[in-house]
C-alpha cells in the first residue's frame, strides 16, 4: 500500500477527500458534496485561500482553481485549511489518493498566508468524532498520522487513541516533513533565501553575499507571477481575469510590481491596442444618386482617417464600410455606427461584425448617414470577441462621457483597438 | 298509449340507477374541486415568489404557475417590474463567437456554462455582472429565475463577490437546458 488519503476532522464526523481536479482559470474554486453536486458553505473560503492575492495554493503550485469532492458536509470554520493545503501538496506530488492509501492523515488548523499553521478549537471533540474511523484504519494496518499546530498539542485529550503518529507543526514545511512528503520549490526557495549567512569569510565573501542579497531581493520583489498570469491571461482572451490581475498587482502597493505592471501595459498592452487600431482601412462605398446629391458621389471612395471630421452631407447618404485588414493574424472587428444629433441619447444606427484574415475584407450592411453629429467606431481584437463585446456594447450605447472614457479604458488596457472617427458641423471646427 | 310494451320496473333496477346519478354527481363534484384548487394562485403568492425569501416549495408553485396561462402571464409581468435586471432571448445567428453555447451575453449580465475538468457531469453556471454603474445594485440579487419553453425556473444565487456568482448544477438540470434554449429569457432579482 502506498500513498496518502487525508481526513479533515469536523464536531460531528471526519470528512474524507475523495478526489481533487485543476479547473480553468476562470472557475471559482468550489468543496463538493460527492455525488450530489452540492457547493459547500465553505467554497468561498476555499476559494480565497487558493487564488492569488489572498490564497497560497496558487503561490505554491500554480493553478489558480480547484473542484475539491469530500465525503460529508464541512459547514463553517477555517480549520480545514491544513488538511486542503497538504491534499494539494500531495496532489502535486502525485501521493494522493482516495482509497487503500499506506497512510491516513488527519489535519486540523488554519494555514496562514506566510505559511504557518495555527491552532484551532474543538481538537478532543473532533478526535472523539473522528474515533470509529481512525481505530478501524490502525486496525486495517495503516499508518495514521495526526497533525495539528504546535499551541494545540495541550489540548489533546488523556485517553488519546493508541497506535496514531501526533505531530504538533508551526508550519506547513514541517506538516510535509511529519508525513514525509517534499515541499513545493517555492516555498524551499522563499525560506533558504531568508537564511543569514555567516560572518567572517572575508571582503569578498561580504561583497558577494550582498550581491546575492539584493538580487535575490529583486527575484523576491519582481511579481514573476503576477505578470505570467497577466500575460497568459492576455494570450488567452481571458481579458476580464487580466484586468482583475492587473488590479490586485496595483494594490500591492509594491513599487517594483507597480513598476513592472506600468511596463506591460505601456510596451505590451497599449502599444497593442495602437498597433491594432492602425492595422484596418475603413472606406465608404456610396450610392451616388441617393437624393440626387453629388456630394454623396464624393464621399464614394474615401478612406476614412480617425478622429474628428467635417460634417456629412445634409440630406444624407446611403453607404456601406469597407473595412480591409492589415494585421499580421486573422482579427476580429466589431463595427457601430451613431447619431450622435440627441446628446443624451444616441441612436444607433448599425452593429456589425466579422472574423477577417490578413489582407481580407468585410463589407458592413447599408446605412443612411445623414447626421451632422454621427461617430463611427470600430473596436479590433486578435482574442475572443466574449471577453470584450460587452465592453464595446457599454461604449457604444454611452450616454456620457464618462462611461464612454471608462469603457474605452477597458478595452484599450487590455490590447483592444479603438478605431473612432466624429463627424461634427463645421462651426464646431471652428 | 300503449301499457303492454312497458317492463316492470325492479326495486334493484331502481337501486342501481339512483347509484350511478350518485357516482357521477360525486364524481363531477370532485373535477370540480380539483379544478378549483389547482387553478387559483393569487397575487400574494406570485409576489412573494419574487420577492420573498426561497422556500423549498418554491418550484412546486412554479410548476403550477407555467401550466396555468394567468397565472404565467401575471407572473412574467411581476418578474419584469421587480426584476434587478432580464437578459432577454438570444440573437443566435448575430452571434459571431465561437464559445456561444457556453455564454449568453446581456446588457446588464453575462451567463457562462463551463463543464468540470473532471468530465462527470457537473457544470458551473457563472453570473457576471457587466462593468457598468448598476454594479453595486445588481451586486445585491439573490435569486435567479428563468422562462424556458413555457417554464418558468428559479434558483438562489450564492454571494456575487467581484461581480460573478457561480451555482453547481449536474447534467441535466432543467436551467441548463434553459441556457441553451436561445428563446429563454433570465431574470435576477
Amino acid at each position: 500500500m502506498s500513498g496518502y488519503e487525508v481526513l479533515i476532522p469536523t464536531t460531528r464526523h471526519a470528512v474524507k477527500v475523495i478526489s481533487i481536479t485543476a479547473e480553468a482559470p476562470d472557475i471559482r474554486s468550489v468543496v463538493c458534496l460527492n455525488k450530489t453536486y452540492q457547493a459547500l458553505p465553505i467554497s468561498a473560503g476555499y476559494e480565497q485561500f487558493v487564488r492569488r492575492p489572498t490564497g497560497i495554493i496558487e503561490k505554491l503550485l500554480g493553478p489558480s482553481a480547484y473542484r475539491v469532492d469530500v465525503s460529508a458536509p464541512i459547514t463553517q470554520g477555517d480549520s480545514w485549511q491544513l488538511g486542503l493545503a497538504l491534499v494539494h501538496i500531495l496532489k502535486h506530488n502525485d501521493e494522493f489518493v482516495d482509497h487503500g492509501g499506506g497512510t491516513l492523515i488527519w489535519a486540523s488548523g488554519e494555514v496562514d498566508n506566510q505559511l504557518r499553521v495555527n491552532s484551532v478549537d474543538h481538537i478532543a471533540a473532533k478526535i472523539e468524532a473522528s474515533r470509529e474511523i481512525l481505530q478501524s484504519a490502525i486496525e486495517n494496518g495503516q499508518r495514521v498520522i495526526l497533525l495539528i499546530a504546535k499551541r494545540n498539542l495541550s489540548d489533546l485529550p488523556s485517553g488519546i487513541i493508541s497506535g496514531m503518529a501526533v505531530f504538533g507543526v508551526s508550519s506547513l514545511a514541517e506538516s510535509c516533513e511529519a508525513i514525509g512528503t517534499k515541499m513545493p520549490k517555492q516555498l524551499i526557495f522563499s525560506q533558504a533565501s531568508a537564511t543569514p549567512a555567516k560572518r567572517g569569510k572575508g571582503k569578498a565573501l561580504a561583497v558577494l553575499g550582498s550581491l546575492v542579497a539584493l538580487v535575490g531581493l529583486l527575484v523576491f520583489n519582481v511579481p514573476f507571477q503576477s505578470l505570467n498570469n497577466s500575460y497568459q491571461y492576455e494570450q488567452s482572451g481571458q481579458l476580464r481575469m487580466l484586468r482583475m490581475e492587473m488590479r490586485d498587482m496595483r494594490r500591492q502597493k509594491n513599487w517594483v510590481a507597480t513598476n513592472a505592471l506600468y511596463f506591460f501595459e505601456v510596451m505590451y498592452l497599449s502599444a497593442k491596442s495602437k498597433k491594432l487600431a492602425s492595422a484596418i482601412t475603413i472606406k465608404i462605398n456610396a450610392e451616388a444618386d441617393t437624393n440626387k446629391q453629388n456630394k454623396c458621389r464624393n464621399l464614394n471612395g474615401l478612406v476614412i482617417n480617425a478622429g474628428r471630421l467635417p460634417s456629412l452631407p445634409d440630406k444624407g447618404c446611403k453607404v456601406t464600410f469597407e473595412v480591409t485588414s492589415h494585421a499580421d493574424n486573422k482579427i476580429r472587428i466589431w463595427l457601430a455606427t451613431i447619431d450622435r444629433t440627441s446628446a443624451n441619447t444616441p441612436l444607433q444606427l448599425l452593429k456589425n461584425g466579422a472574423e477577417i484574415a490578413p489582407g481580407q475584407q468585410f463589407f458592413t450592411p447599408a446605412v443612411a448617414i445623414k447626421s451632422a453629429n454621427f461617430d463611427l467606431i470600430a473596436a479590433i481584437s486578435d482574442r475572443d470577441d466574449a471577453a470584450w463585446r460587452g465592453w464595446f456594447d457599454n461604449l457604444v450605447d454611452a450616454g456620457s462621457i464618462e462611461i464612454a472614457n471608462l469603457e474605452m479604458d477597458r478595452l484599450t488596457s487590455t490590447g483592444v483597438g479603438i478605431f473612432q472617427a466624429r463627424w461634427r458641423p463645421y462651426n464646431e471646427l471652428e | 298509449m300503449n301499457n303492454k310494451s312497458q317492463k316492470p320496473v325492479s326495486t334493484e333496477d331502481t337501486e342501481t340507477a339512483f347509484l350511478m346519478i350518485l357516482n357521477a354527481q360525486k364524481a363531477y363534484q370532485a373535477t370540480l374541486n380539483k379544478q378549483q384548487t389547482s387553478s387559483h394562485i393569487s397575487v400574494r403568492q406570485l409576489i412573494r415568489l419574487v420577492t420573498g425569501p426561497q422556500t423549498s416549495d418554491d418550484q412546486a408553485l412554479l410548476n403550477q404557475i407555467s401550466s396555468n396561462f394567468n397565472a404565467r402571464r401575471q407572473f412574467r409581468a411581476i418578474l419584469n417590474t421587480t426584476a434587478l435586471a432580464t437578459q432577454h432571448r438570444q440573437a443566435a445567428a448575430a452571434s459571431t463567437s465561437s464559445q456561444a453555447p457556453h455564454h449568453r451575453p446581456g446588457d446588464e449580465f453575462d451567463l457562462y456554462l463551463r463543464a468540470s475538468s473532471k468530465d462527470d457531469g457537473l457544470f458551473y453556471l457563472q453570473l457576471v455582472i457587466s462593468e457598468t454603474a448598476k454594479t453595486t445594485k445588481l451586486s445585491t440579487a439573490e435569486v435567479l429565475f428563468a422562462e424556458t419553453q413555457g417554464l418558468f425556473l428559479s434558483l438562489p444565487l450564492p454571494n456575487i463577490i467581484e461581480g460573478l456568482a457561480q451555482i453547481v448544477l449536474p447534467k441535466g438540470h432543467p436551467m441548463i437546458n434553459a441556457f441553451q434554449d436561445p428563446e429563454a429569457e433570465f431574470f435576477i432579482r
